[in-house]
């Protein structure tokens, strides 16, 4: 896997979402099923635009503190600016805004853990100086998943810093 | 069914927002509109923990993260940023969910094998 493309930036977008309690085997197994019912009310009230529209996991805790039964994962999507939501059955909304250093990555099936524990490690944080912030770390699918082992795409990795 | 998820996940991103302050649980139900033993029922429910014992679980597992991440900040510090007045309450309240005290977590998890 090939270091990522580090950028840091101000971000702020209104997400729906859809969250998941349990480990991340029952979370993936259920991300699915998820992922749906969020596309279901998107469609629903028209919120999908071209161009625009991006599909993030978010991860509320932290796997190596947290215990595995009690982990909170949000399957999310961006909705444009300023639109007034009506949240009903499962599906909520929330701001994710502030300071990010966003590592930029192309990613197969198999890397996105690593991925995870370079955005986490002592060489990314502190040899580059960044200073994490307590807010909820994400990915953000910047093209559509690979669906199979072999193929990769481009995802960013947002870590929250001050 | 599907409603009260959406109301517990949106409690919890309030208790999130609000980690620097005292949580009531009369904010909470408020927040919420519902009553206090509605609200308390439905929570301890969903999250299999009572509202104070998942707020406490959050401060602790967030102040963790940064007992880790951040050494630059002090004990005194970050109890201030979870919403205790001194440190010694704070470091009481991890040591009880942690069981160990914030510096012996720090140390711990920062240590690294030779």
């Amino acid at each position: 896997m090939e270091k990522p493309i580090i950028t840091v930036e101000q971000y702020e977008a209104q997400v729906i979402y859809v969250r998941f309690r349990g480990t991340y085997v029952q979370f993936r197994k259920n991300s699915r099923k998820m992922f749906n019912e969020l596309l279901a009310y998107a469609e629903k009230y028209a919120l999908i635009k071209e161009g625009f529209t991006k599909v993030l996991t978010i991860y509320h805790d932290n796997p190596f503190i947290t215990d595995a039964s009690k982990l909170r994962t949000s399957i999310a999507m961006t909705v444009p600016p300023n639109t007034v939501l009506a949240e009903e059955g499962k599906i909520s909304a929330m701001k994710m805004e502030g300071k990010y250093a966003i590592l930029h990555y192309e990613l197969s099936l198999g890397e996105y853990e690593q991925a995870w524990q370079y955005a986490y490690s002592e060489e990314f944080l502190q040899q580059g100086g960044y200073t994490l912030r307590d807010a909820v770390p994400f990915e953000l699918y910047v093209t559509e998943p690979p669906k199979g082992f072999k193929g990769t795409s481009k995802t960013d990795i947002y870590i929250p810093v001050e | 069914m599907d409603e009260y998820i959406r109301l517990m996940n949106k409690s919890e991103d309030y208790i999130e927002q609000n980690l620097s302050e005292s949580i009531s649980l009369d904010d909470l139900a408020r927040n919420a509109n519902m009553s206090k033993y509605h609200f308390h029922r439905l929570f301890s429910k969903y999250n299999e923990e009572t509202v104070k014992q998942f707020i406490t679980r959050i401060k602790m597992e967030r102040s963790g993260m940064l007992l880790i991440a951040r050494p630059d900040l002090s004990i005194t510090e970050l109890a201030f940023r979870y919403g205790y007045n001194d440190a010694s309450t704070y470091s009481k309240a991890f040591k009880k969910h942690m069981g160990m005290s914030p510096s012996a977590f720090r140390t711990a998890r920062n240590d690294k094998p030779s």
